[in-house]
């Protein structure tokens, strides 16, 4: 631990992290942690500070409903695209499709957003919504009726997130499941297991920390994402959704959506930043989190005595 | 242990309707559930895979052996991208016996190894010629590679325990079979008393595999591999990463095993082949130069090249 300290290169992005945290204490000026923060009562009133009231919690809310649930998706696909790029294609059509996953994690948060709020859209509003209702309609959520606004909302959001985190979680994936010495898989198929056998007995248990470690690393970009999902979720109520077809908000949209009013009330400016410091603060436990599970993998990689 | 089946082919598949024949009398010998016997039941001619081709091959059998054959390798090549690995190699594994594979490093050993029980194919390499177990051709389009590996183990050159407990360690294939728990506890107990790790490991069976010593480890990759009770163990240089004393106990539990199993072993170690082997393999370049009884092969060895990697003149 010293060791690092003391290098003051190690040091840099200790006083990033610092610095951001500062600057963002200083302008929320503290002013408001209290119980109300934390609530879910929201009501702006522009120049008015005493008349308002900003809880917090509507738009927690929000983001961890989208989060969790593109979450949700981008597990299965990807876990899907990773077994299936690292155990089962032939090297070339896997590599191709490892190449093409990574680019798609190189696209604009914006051109996901456009292409959520163009293409999807409609498709949404038409065609899967309906659908839904129908078959999933007596689950929670699935049921209830279109938003007055379009089909932009809840679920979209949703959906725009799953393809946006999926290249990451893919890449994650990937790599935990390679990390699984060679030497074990064999043995597994030695013994008589078939392929998919040794995936669920032998490369998953193997490479649980990292794939944990991959589902909480998707799990903040999704926390985070901001201009997309501002551009899909709908953003005019801000209100617990009644079902996933409604619109809703999330902390980081919001801040993106509202800036150009923060910049004419000070007290919403405030209130920008304090949502911020959450939002950082989930972001760094969840990152914490995340490198716990890839140490006790290299931990757990060494035991083993490692393979090629 | 549980019951074993020969028979290679999936059951239910066309070809599975036609189980093992006597290759001279027709007589069906493979029922399903019974253990197979390796003469022909009607007419007693043993089960070797003794064909045409192989009597073309005058080294495929050792001299003094006539024994059956359980593992028949004619005409064998292993290929990576048309770059031959192995070359026409015919080698015939009598049953019950120690067969040692030696030469320099890299001349083929693990490659042929890696052929008897179809795991070359994970490496995408190209096999030429036949290997067949009692009779069947291992690489026969019926057949499934899996139940290869189930009939014909193996063990790796550095111990290959999953970060499980050691009692599901040596489960693993047993689970794969959907056995009760009653079978699956019994076969585990008869595997690890049959590698002597029973009294080490019988108030430790809910630890942690990877706390176990290196040699203790491999020996429960060898109880791991007899628990789906193979025919046949193939052994990769499995003491190459043991201590001298930990060496001694694998080497001695190869000789107990012989008893029931056809044993196979790569070692670049020509003292352990010496020890443990009745039949040796001498490779060089990815071709088999002598195969005989270890006696002779390293007493009175047939070929010039034999003999100078024996007196270590190279390798
Ligand atoms: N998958 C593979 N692809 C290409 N070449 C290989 C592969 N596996 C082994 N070889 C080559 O084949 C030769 C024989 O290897 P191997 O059977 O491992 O030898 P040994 O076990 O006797 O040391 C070596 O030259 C090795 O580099
Ligand atoms: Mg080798």
């Amino acid at each position: 631990m010293g060791a690092w300290l003391g290098s003051p290169v190690a040091l840099i992005p200790l006083l990033i992290l610092g610095a951001v945290v500062a600057v963002l204490l200083i302008a929320s000026g503290l002013k408001d942690f209290g119980l109300t923060f934390w609530g879910f009562q929201y009501r702006f009133v522009p120049g008015e500070p005493d008349a308002s009231s900003w809880g917090i919690g509507v738009f927690l809310v929000g983001t961890f409903l989208t989060a969790s649930l593109s979450l949700v998706l981008a597990t299965a696909l990807s876990l899907a695209l990773a077994i299936s790029s690292v155990v089962y294609l032939p090297p070339l059509p896997g590599r191709l499709l490892s190449m093409v996953t990574n680019l798609l994690a190189g696209i604009p948060s914006v051109v996901y957003g456009i292409w959520g709020f163009v293409v999807l859209a409609p498709y949404f509003g038409l065609t899967l919504e309906p659908s839904l209702r129908d078959v999933l309609g007596w689950l929670p959520g699935f049921g209830g009726p279109a938003s007055d606004i379009g089909p932009w909302g809840t679920l979209l959001a949703v959906f725009v997130l799953t393809i946006m985190i999926i290249p990451l979680t893919t890449a994650l994936m990937r790599e935990a499941l390679r990390s699984v010495p060679r030497d074990l898989v064999e043995a597994g198929l030695a013994v008589g297991a078939t392929r998919w056998e040794v995936v669920r007995r032998v490369r998953l248990p193997v490479a649980r920390n990292g794939l944990w470690s991959a589902v909480l690393l998707g799990f903040g970009r999704a926390l985070g994402e901001s201009v997309a999902v501002a551009m899909v979720i709908g953003g005019t109520s801000i209100a617990l959704p009644p079902n996933l077809y409604a619109s809703t908000t999330t902390v980081a949209s919001f801040i993106f959506s509202q800036l150009d009013s923060a910049l004419i009330y000070p007290n919403l400016f405030v209130l920008l930043v304090e949502f911020s410091l959450v939002l950082l603060v989930v972001a760094v436990v969840v990152n914490l989190v995340a490198q716990r599970f890839t140490r006790v993998e290299l931990a757990t990689a060494t035991t083993l005595g490692g393979g090629e | 242990m549980n019951e074993r089946n020969d028979n290679l082919v999936p059951r239910g598949s066309s070809a599975g309707s036609s189980p093992l024949v006597c290759p001279k009398c027709g007589a069906p010998v493979a029922a399903a559930g019974t253990e197979a016997p390796l003469k022909c039941g009607r007419c007693g001619t043993p089960l070797s895979a003794g064909s045409p081709r192989a009597a073309t091959s005058p080294i495929a059998a050792a001299s003094e052996d006539r024994g059956e054959i359980i593992l028949a390798i004619d005409r064998l090549s292993v290929l990576a991208r048309n770059k031959p690995l192995i070359s026409d190699v015919s080698l015939h594994i009598p049953v019950g016996k120690v067969t040692a594979i030696i030469g320099p490093s890299g001349c083929g050993k693990t490659t042929l190894l890696r052929s008897m029980n179809r795991m070359v194919e994970l490496h995408h390499l190209q096999v030429k010629g036949t290997v067949r177990y009692l009779g069947q051709d291992i690489y026969g389009a019926q057949v499934n590679p899996v139940l290869v590996r189930r009939r014909i183990g193996m063990v790796f050159q550095r111990p290959t325990v999953f970060p499980t407990s050691v009692f599901e360690n040596v489960a693993f294939g047993l689970r794969l079979d959907g056995e009760s728990e009653d079978t699956v506890e019994k076969a585990v107990v008869s595997s690890l008393r049959r590698t002597g790790l029973w009294d080490e490991v019988k108030e430790a069976l809910d630890r942690p595999a990877l706390t176990l010593s290196g040699g203790q480890q491999q020996r429960l990759c060898i109880a791991r591999a007899l628990a789906v009770s193979p025919r046949v163990l193939l052994m990769d240089e499995p003491t190459s990463s043991l201590d001298p004393v930990a060496t001694q106990r694998v080497e001695d539990l190869i000789f107990e095993l012989k008893s029931d199993y056809t044993v196979v072993i790569v070692t670049h170690n020509m003292q352990q082949a010496a020890r443990v082997a009745d039949l040796t393999a001498f490779m060089y370049q990815g071709r088999l130069v002598e195969f005989d009884t270890t006696k002779r092969v390293f007493e009175q060895p047939k070929e010039k090249l034999t003999e100078n990697y024996i007196t270590g003149r190279f390798g």
